[in-house]
């Protein structure tokens, strides 16, 4: 209980700078949130997210503009990339990942926190980030040669994008694991991903850390 | 997407419209009497200009075109149509889609912000950021690349030195051991035959002094007697038995050292053989027993049953019983020592743990030195681990980890290829 309240007071002071444009005060809050003993993946979960969420509530109820939506991940972006360098860990694993997102879907900020994850775990990551057409992701890959995929889809309405996507890399490459995530399966049913053969979905950044650390086994 | 419709339905909302632009962000309406005071404006033409509530203290003007330049002509109508920039020499300014007409020596501003262009650059910008942003990722993650490229190379570099220093110590010792071989061949046979020739001459000279004593005259007897006593042959047939025994341990040593230098100068001399490596290890483990159990060591060796390897089996085996010496004497009475061989494709692992005293840090860049040695003078030539280090680098073209904390052990990690191609 304790420990969700001093969150909420991060995510709460956060989301303020955000509002406002402020990005050296949320990379204060970032850095204190980190060295009062919280994790980054806790950062990112429970301060970066909730934020960025209530961020695309107050644009749902018609209270902030795309440009200041657009401002807000700039900020948070920022931050991330700030604290890229320390994340990568010095225990590499020599596997690689080949991280990004459905084609047409433009919000990266989730996908690039999977990458991050992976690279705290010592893997090698290929980020692709947003607006990567299908037949050059088919060609990144065929140069990579990653041992897993990750992707990413928050909208809702990209769905059959993904499954055309998924369609395409099964047919490329048979044995490829492919790991799937993203605030838009928070609308789609169990069984509907249970179509999906050698396709994992996991919901979260806790929970992906626990797969890595299982596959790196 | 231009609209050109005739707004017949818009102009019955006129008055509401007027009203909402009146008090709107984007198009700006001002009035201005033929000096520049402003004498009417919505909104947004207040904000453009930042004056305060009575119209008054404007901050901001027209920087390009200036006001005076609308003075010039006389007619009435639309005297200006294009790009206005309004703001002031110290901020950033606004740059609006204008027009300025002229009305019985007033002036009407008509300055709007091109809302569709507005929105098209936010989205570019956006998109720009963006990308620059995965840019700047990028570039760390390179950074870092090149940070652990850059260990790796100091590794390589460290590692290179140290066989390079090898070699050319190789050749030295190579040239010496080749010169004090042989003389040190004949001091040694020499001495068995002196040890022989000494007793043999000790013994006949007994038999003399027996021959004298039993029939001889008393003088002789006395005679040979003080001979024998001003001479002390007594002690000096034990002290020269001695002096013999201990010359044979010594040259026995120099000779060890002479064949260590040699082994460690001239690894090349066999060729490579395909063989089954555990058994070829086991037999280097038998002529360990005597030692553990002496000292009550527990010798685990953990291994497939068989495993084919190709490499120098001789000096491979060299290699890992100077390894395993080491343990030995590293670990107390009733220690523990791990033997295992693991086939990690392309490359097999042996690997040597005990739980003895370990490296102490400041040595641990010395151990593969020639001559290095932290037992007593004496009872190492401090070569072993230099060995090991030239056929298991040079030979094998493998490699060696070591692991070690004071106080709680060692681990050796021999890497060579499975199938040494040379
Ligand atoms: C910022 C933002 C944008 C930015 C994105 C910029 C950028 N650089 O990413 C811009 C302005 C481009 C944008 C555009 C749009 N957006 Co928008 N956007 C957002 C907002 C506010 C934040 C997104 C974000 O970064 N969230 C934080 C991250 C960390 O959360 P996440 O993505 O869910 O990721 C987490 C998990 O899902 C998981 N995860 C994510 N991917 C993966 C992958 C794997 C393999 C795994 C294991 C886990 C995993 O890990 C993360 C940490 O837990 C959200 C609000 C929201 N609820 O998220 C709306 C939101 C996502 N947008 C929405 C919409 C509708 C749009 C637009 C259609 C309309 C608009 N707002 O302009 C366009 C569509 C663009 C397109 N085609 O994709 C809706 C989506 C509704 C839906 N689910 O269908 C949301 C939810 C807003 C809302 N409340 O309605 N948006």
């Amino acid at each position: 209980m304790m420990n969700e309240s001093i969150s909420e007071n991060f995510t709460n002071g956060f989301l303020d700078n955000l509002l406002n444009c402020n990005r050296s005060a949320c990379s204060d809050i970032a850095h204190s949130y980190l060295s009062s003993n919280h994790s980054v993946i806790q950062l990112y979960e429970d301060v970066f997210k909730v934020a960025l969420y209530e961020v695309g509530k107050l644009w749902e109820t018609n209270k902030i503009s795309v440009a200041t939506e657009h401002i807000a991940t700039a900020i948070t972006e920022s931050i991330l990339n700030e604290l890229f360098e320390q994340i990568i860990s010095n225990k590499r694993c020599y596997r690689k990942v080949v991280v990004a997102c459905v084609e047409k879907e433009q919000h990266q900020v989730g996908i690039k926190m999977v990458a991050d994850v992976f690279e705290m775990n010592g893997w090698e990551t290929f980020f692709l980030g947003t607006g990567i057409p299908n037949n050059e992701l088919i060609r990144y890959l065929h140069e990579i040669k990653p041992d897993l995929i990750a992707i990413s889809l928050s909208v809702y309405f990209n769905f059959t994008n993904l499954l055309k996507m998924l369609d395409i890399l099964q047919k490329e490459f048979p044995g490829l694991q492919i790991v799937i995530g993203g605030q838009a399966f928070n609308h789609v049913s169990a069984d509907m991903t249970d179509r999906m053969g050698n396709v994992i979905v996991l919901t979260d950044l806790y929970i992906l850390d626990k797969f890595i650390q299982t596959y790196n086994k | 997407m231009v609209y050109t419709g005739k707004n017949k339905y818009i102009s019955e909302w006129s008055n509401l419209i007027f009203e909402l632009i009146s008090k709107g962000h984007s198009v700006g309406i001002g009035v201005f009497d033929i000096e520049g005071r402003l004498l009417d404006a919505n909104r947004a033409m207040c904000y453009f200009l930042d004056v305060d509530e009575n119209l008054k203290n404007a901050k901001n003007s027209f920087v390009n075109p200036v006001f005076h330049s609308f003075k010039n002509g006389s007619v009435d109508g639309l005297i200006f149509d294009g790009l206005m920039t309004i703001g002031n020499s110290g901020d950033i300014s606004y740059v609006l889609n204008s027009k300025v007409f002229r009305k019985q020596g007033q002036f009407m501003v008509f300055a709007e912000a091109d809302v569709p262009y507005l929105f098209k650059q936010n989205d570019q910008l956006s998109l720009l950021n963006q990308q620059v942003n995965n840019l700047q990722r990028q570039l760390i993650k390179e950074k870092k690349t090149l940070q652990f490229t850059l260990a790796e190379l100091k590794e390589t570099q460290h590692m290179l030195i140290h066989s390079e220093k090898m070699n050319a110590i190789g050749r030295l010792v190579a040239g010496v051991a080749h010169e004090i071989n042989n003389p040190i061949a004949f001091v040694y046979s020499n001495l068995f035959s002196i040890e022989k020739y000494v007793e043999e001459v000790i013994q006949s000279y007994r038999e003399v002094e027996e021959l004298i004593s039993k029939e001889g005259l008393p003088e002789l007897n006395r005679q040979a007697a003080g001979i024998h006593k001003k001479n002390d042959l007594d002690f000096l047939s034990l002290d020269l038995a001695d002096m013999v025994k201990e010359s044979k341990i010594g040259i026995e040593r120099v000779k060890t050292i002479v064949e260590d230098l040699r082994l460690f100068s001239r690894l090349d001399g066999s060729a490579v053989k395909t063989i089954d490596l555990i058994e070829n290890i086991k037999s280097t483990i038998s002529i360990l027993r005597s030692e553990l159990t002496s000292k009550n060591i527990n010798l685990e060796f953990l291994a497939p049953d068989r495993l084919l390897v190709g490499c120098y089996p001789g000096q491979l085996n060299q290699a890992i019983l100077n390894v395993l010496i080491n343990a030995i004497y590293a670990v107390d009475s009733g220690g523990k020592i791990i033997l295992s061989i693991e086939l990690k494709e392309p490359n097999v692992v042996l690997s040597v743990k005990d739980n003895g005293c370990g490296i102490p840090h400041e040595i641990r860049d010395k151990i593969f030195d020639p001559f290095f040695t932290t037992k007593p003078v004496g009872s190492g030539t401090g070569l072993g681990l230099s060995i090991t280090y030239k056929i298991i680098t040079d030979l094998h073209k493998g490699s060696i980890e070591v692991e070690s904390e004071p106080g709680e052990g060692t681990s050796f990690k021999l890497i060579i290829p499975k199938n040494l191609s040379i």
